[in-house]
């Protein structure tokens, strides 16, 4: 009041303003945290998400997959016999090279020299269960006392004769004693000094080395084959030429396990490129002439492992991007809503301050002012958050993300509220018609493009068009509701204008304006409604196309949901199928015989293979091979017997020329049948090596001429079942087990892809999330006015109830319009795109490529979000619907 | 219906100017301001055949058809209609928050149609203060009187001048007799105290000219009373040329000048004088004329037509010192 103040007597402007509304600040903050952190862990998570799955993927791999082994033949350059320490000397220089994105993994290299033989054992004292002597293998390996101790004995030194210690499990099942003189035969003897128990089986030094742990059973090549034992024999570094002489040749080995913990899957391109040059590339030649050992040759499982990564990466990218994409799209919505909100509720104070004199520029400044002090620190915070909750080694695109979201933060309320004074006295309607054609034109171009290109080539990175054309879609779907809604629900609100009820009328009408001046209902909420329905609906026909066809490939690879499979020649045990069909949750069982290397006779067919019968009934099997997909037929073509007495019967398709033909089958137990074959199946289902040439023989004839072949060796069922309870009716009968359901889980056993799904599925949920709030903002924005007119009518007369029925008449045609279209833009996607979707690596096995439309997922998503987005209605409308008349109108309110 | 012209109106002007002194420069100055050359030359306001079309759902309302307005330097004027009459429309433009479709209009020597956005900015922040009907909408509800009275010295000149801006509020304050106010939000005020700061946050920039919507509106009589006391402080003490829009014709015994707006287009003026007599006593004398156009075309009010039965065609005559209008008697 003084007039000789020092500051002005005018109000800090941000402060001022923003001290008056601290609701609206806090939510603004609260909205830009969360779209921030959202946008800066999104990037993070994909790498972290992407790296732990290519790590996983490799880890699965095994540990000699993921080393680079080098060899060579022993004896370098120097002529000279070689030590332990020459090969300590080369790991060195091997190791030391690893400096680039191959790095030697923590565990250490493993190294030695090992033979290429074993040579057979001629102590009459050793275990020889089928009169097969043992094997001996003797290998040089460094490091051995890190990882075994020594239970008896001493650890081979530089004796005059050869020493060698042994496993004690091994040496236990061969009979064999410290101080055994072991006899190669030629005169080549070797003395067990010491015997040593491994520290632990598991670790990877002993993986791949052979029978060092203990003795393995191994069988002699011949027919029958028989058992013997093999053993490996460690020496010291100090004789390792007795390596050449017991294993007649020899080689040193460094196998170099790669540290998978620091592969990062963006510099995947660049460590395939390094892997190559130490696969027979540069860097083999290389580390030759610097070992000094030319032979040196590396081989690795890894550039296969990283193709068959990328190849997989590349089929579940559009799975994992297509999320995230809805994502963005809904929370850009629900940001422009949220500056439409801000720019509805100041409209008289903005207007008032150009009036005084506050020019355009000076507007923004403030404008920016206030968004900068709100949105600012919170977007800082959830950035900071996002990059310290998620630690990776990339920044880049995670903080650039975070600096876009930030901006379009802060600047979307100033330029929501300039914007429109940018370029007065141009018509928006033109504009907008302009720009809703664009949109239509631009979706057509991108269907027509992926339509006419089908599946895009492999190894091309993420399929951009695949990703942004459902959204495009859905853009397009969102444009056209909001053309078609003014006409659709005008007509509606005039009908219900002629019938008695006022709530329907009044709700419609106001259904069919936008909030305030406009003429038209807001495209924003309803855009954000279709991009997440359609996005999700999107995403969750694949998930399930995916699972529903890796449960087919599955039974079509194991021929039914469960199967047991007898060895050749063995029976199931007597009433085990009657039991088994009993089990719970079994159903279709078919219990048959089948019998490999069965001779036809007497047919015209020169030199007709062997072929495989299949004795089962054929209703039960026909049910089989129709859910099993592949070998379908008629059950009704093998019913009943000839009048010739032949047994009518099916072959599969290389048999195609004994079609209705008569001829004979005789089993390698010299049974004989006689059959007519009556048609033609392509492969039948339960035949395990599906191109052998089979016989479907119907059972009861069958049995009926030939009792012989009455017996039961496979029994398949449909229905989910527990394989424990099967296994246990099997009793002794040594049998294997077989379910699609450990197949699916073998076939789904894929972490980059579980990396993409559980991307997708965070994603679709952030999306519904920010629609809500979308819906929710439109509600808000357009309170005060709905608040206005309900208390006008209820001057009039109008009671509290029907006022919350106006709220939900005017509000739910639009949400559940908004759900249905993104349905129906989620089911048209999949119509137009699934030609160019090949699930095939997805899945894990060959399907066919296409995505077929499906109702069920789509519609479970839209269910949701329909029943979530009814639950904020009914909350708008309880919080708003029954305010007191006195509260809204004022003297002088403008609305 | 004017059926003569007038073009000897500044001849008379002249002749009759030596023989009565006072009366010829009150003549000059009237008649001057009719003459086609030097329309509006001395006045703060000029508007000449104005017009403003607004179109909405593909109809065209023609707000003002042809509007002619002069506001001399120093003037209160209220511009009084009925509802839809054009006297909103006519002061947004004054504003300069809104442009006349045709016509010319100026406003302290600025031409209100060729102003780039660069002019309107100045034009809005130096020659024009403005006040809203709606109390509440002439402030912003989060600043104190005092704040919202320095926010347009604020938006025109940032934070420079402090101590200066702080004298021109609290100038504002005394003349407006608020100053134990300003420290108040305007939700504490009563309508007629908001009206008053609104009053001074008008008067911040010290513009030539400041524009009233319907200032009392909202406010009964007594309060409004004060109100137009307070323009009238305004109006002498601060120097400031005041154009009130009202709809209430009771307005006219507050004001030096009525102009009353009709479809459109000015259609009458009462003036008020107070005349000293040589017996110092005051009295006020009102008279009601009709407004004459640049072409010399009259609006004859409604009922002297009526009561005389006058429609489409009348006849005139000119005698020595005025005009005689007479019904068409040919029937």
């Amino acid at each position: 009041m003084s007039t000789d103040r020092p500051t002005p007597p005018g109000a800090p402007w941000v402060r001022t303003r923003l001290g008056a509304a601290r609701t609206a600040a806090v939510l603004a903050a609260l909205l830009a945290f969360l779209v921030v952190l959202l946008a800066t862990a999104l990037p993070r998570a994909m790498d972290r998400g992407a790296d732990r799955a290519l790590r996983q993927y490799l880890k699965d791999g095994g540990v000699t997959d993921t080393s680079l082994v080098v060899t060579a033949t022993s004896g370098g350059t120097t002529g000279r016999e070689e030590s332990g320490a020459d090969l300590d000397r080369t790991v060195g220089q091997l190791t030391d090279r690893m400096t680039e994105h191959l790095r030697p993994a923590p565990s250490g290299p493993v190294y030695g020299r090992r033979g290429l033989r074993p040579r057979a054992l001629q102590n009459p004292e050793l275990a020889a269960p089928e009169g097969v002597p043992p094997k001996l293998e003797v290998l040089y390996l460094q490091g051995l006392a890190k990882h075994a101790k020594l239970v008896s004995g001493k650890w081979p030194d530089d004796g005059t004769t050869p020493q060698t210690v042994l496993s004690e499990s091994g040496a236990r099942t061969l009979g064999a004693k410290v101080g055994t003189v072991l006899n190669g035969g030629g005169g080549l003897g070797m003395t067990v000094v010491g015997l040593y128990a491994v520290d632990d089986p598991a670790d990877p030094y002993w993986t791949g080395m052979g029978c060092l742990v203990s003795a393995c059973s191994e069988y002699t090549a011949g027919k029958p084959p028989y058992q013997y034992w093999e053993v490996g024999g460690l020496i010291g570094p100090n004789q390792l030429e007795v390596v050449g002489s017991w294993g007649e040749e020899a080689e040193n080995f460094w196998r170099l396990p790669v540290d998978i913990d620091r592969l990062r899957n963006d510099q995947l391109a660049d460590i395939q490129t390094e892997t190559a040059a130490y696969v027979g590339g540069t860097t083999n030649v290389e580390l030759a002439y610097r070992t000094g050992r030319p032979a040196l040759r590396i081989t690795s499982g890894l550039p296969e492992l990283f193709e068959q990564a990328q190849a997989e990466q590349a089929a579940a990218a559009p799975l994992a991007a297509i999320g995230p994409a809805g994502a963005a799209g809904v929370a850009a919505v629900v940001l422009c809503l949220a500056a439409a909100l801000g720019n509805d509720r100041r409209t008289a104070e903005l207007r008032l301050l150009a009036a005084r004199g506050a020019s355009r520029a000076g507007l923004l400044r403030r404008l920016l002012g206030e968004s900068a002090v709100t949105t600012l620190p919170a977007a800082v915070l959830g950035g900071a958050l996002a990059l310290m909750l998620l630690p990776t080694f990339r920044w880049g695109n995670a903080v650039l993300a975070g600096t876009l979201v930030t901006l379009f933060t802060l600047l979307s309320l100033p330029l929501r509220v300039v914007a429109p004074q940018l370029r007065p006295g141009r018509r928006p309607g033109r504009r907008r018609l302009v720009a809703e054609l664009l949109v239509l034109v631009v979706t057509a171009a991108a269907v027509f493009e992926l339509r006419r290109r089908g599946v895009s080539a492999a190894n091309q990175g993420v399929d951009v068009l695949l990703i942004v054309a459902p959204l495009l879609l859905a853009l397009s779907g969102a444009l056209l509701l909001v053309r078609l809604q003014p006409v659709t629900v005008g007509a509606l609100a005039r009908w219900t204008g002629r019938r008695p009820g006022l709530v329907g009328f009044l709700g419609l009408a106001r259904a069919t304006r936008g909030t305030g001046e406009q003429a038209r209902p807001s495209v924003l909420p309803l855009l954000a409604l279709v991009l997440a329905v359609t996005t999700a609906g999107f995403g969750a026909t694949l998930v399930s196309a995916v699972d529903g066809q890796r449960h087919q490939a599955a039974r079509f690879q194991v021929g039914a949901d469960t199967a047991v499979l007898l060895p050749e020649g063995a029976q199931l045990p007597e009433g085990f199928t009657a039991k088994a069909d009993a089990l719970p949750g079994v159903h279709d069982a078919v219990a048959l015989w089948t019998e490999d290397e069965v001779f036809v006779r007497d047919s015209d067919l020169a030199g007709t293979p062997r072929v495989t019968i299949v004795v089962v009934d054929p209703a039960k099997y026909a049910v089989l091979a129709h859910a099993a997909g592949h070998g379908e037929f008629d059950p009704a073509v093998l019913g009943g017997a000839r009048a010739d007495g032949t047994v009518p019967v099916l072959v599969t398709k290389d048999l195609a020329n004994l079609a209705g033909a008569k001829f004979g089958l005789r089993t390698q137990n010299g049974d004989d049948l006689s059959v007519t074959a009556r048609g033609i199946v392509d492969t039948p289902a339960t035949v395990a090596g599906s191109r052998s040439s089979a016989v479907i023989v119907p059972a009861g004839p069958a049995i009926a001429q030939t009792p012989a072949l009455g017996h039961v060796n496979r029994w398949y069922a449909l229905g989910a079942t527990d394989p424990a309870g099967v296994t246990a009716l099997l009793g002794k009968t040594s049998a294997e087990v077989r379910t699609s359901a450990a197949v699916t889980a073998a076939l789904a056993h894929n972490p980059l892809q579980g990396s993409a799904e559980r991307m997708f599925w965070v994603s679709v949920v952030a999306a519904v999330g920010f629609a809500l709030l979308a819906v929710l903002l439109a509600l808000v924005r357009a309170a005060p006015d709905r608040a206005a007119i309900l208390a006008r009518l209820r001057t009039m007369g109008m009671r509290p109830r029907e006022g919350v029925g106006v709220i939900m008449v005017e509000s739910l045609p639009q949400a559940f319009t908004g759900t249905l279209i993104g349905a129906l833009g989620a089911v048209l996607a999949v119509l137009l795109l699934g030609p160019a979707i090949d699930l095939t690596t997805m899945v894990g096995a060959p399907v066919a490529t296409g995505l077929a439309p499906a109702v069920t997922p789509v519609l479970g998503q839209a269910a949701v979000i329909a029943a979530l987005t009814t639950l904020g209605v009914l909350a708008e409308a309880a919080l708003f619907g029954r305010r007191q008349i006195t509260t809204e109108l004022r003297a002088g309110d403008a609305r | 219906m004017t059926s003569q012209p007038e073009s000897t109106t500044v001849e008379r002007a002249q002749a009759d100017g030596p023989a009565e002194p006072t009366l010829a420069q009150l003549r000059e100055r009237a008649l001057a301001a009719a003459a086609p050359s030097s329309y509006g030359k001395d006045a703060v306001i000029a508007c000449d055949r104005l017009v403003r079309i607004f179109t909405a759902d593909r109809i065209e309302v023609q707000a003002l058809q042809g509007l002619d307005l002069l506001v001399d330097h120093g003037d209160l004027v209220a511009l009084v209609g009925a509802s839809g009459s054009g006297k909103s429309t006519l002061l947004n433009i004054l504003a300069g928050l809104d442009s006349p479709t045709a016509g010319r209009a100026t406003v302290a020597g600025r031409d209100l149609l060729a102003m780039s956005a660069k002019d309107r900015l100045r034009y809005r922040r130096e020659v024009v203060g403005f006040i809203w009907q709606q109390t509440a909408r002439n402030l912003l509800p989060f600043l104190t009187a005092e704040q919202n009275i320095a926010l347009p010295m604020q938006l025109a000149k940032g934070r420079a001048g402090a101590a200066k801006q702080a004298a021109r509020v609290a100038e504002l304050l005394e003349a407006l007799d608020i100053g134990d106010l300003a420290g108040r939000r305007p939700a504490q005020l009563s309508g007629g105290q908001q009206q008053r700061v609104a009053i001074a946050v008008a008067m911040a920039n010290n513009p030539a000219v400041v524009l009233a919507d319907e200032p009392t509106g909202e406010l009964d009589s007594e309060t409004a009373a004060g109100i137009f006391e307070a323009f009238r402080t305004v109006n002498r003490e601060l120097g400031a040329t005041v154009v009130i829009v009202t709809h209430d014709p009771l307005v006219a015994g507050e004001v030096r000048r009525t102009v009353a707006i009709r479809d459109g287009r000015t259609s009458s003026e009462v003036l008020r004088r107070t005349v000293t007599d040589e017996h110092g006593e005051e009295t006020v004398s009102e008279r009601e004329y009709v407004m004459l156009d640049r072409t010399g075309r009259v609006q004859l009010p409604a009922k002297f037509l009526a009561a005389l039965g006058m429609s489409e065609r009348v006849a005139m005559d000119l005698a020595a010192d005025h005009i005689a209008v007479y019904p068409d008697q040919e029937d």
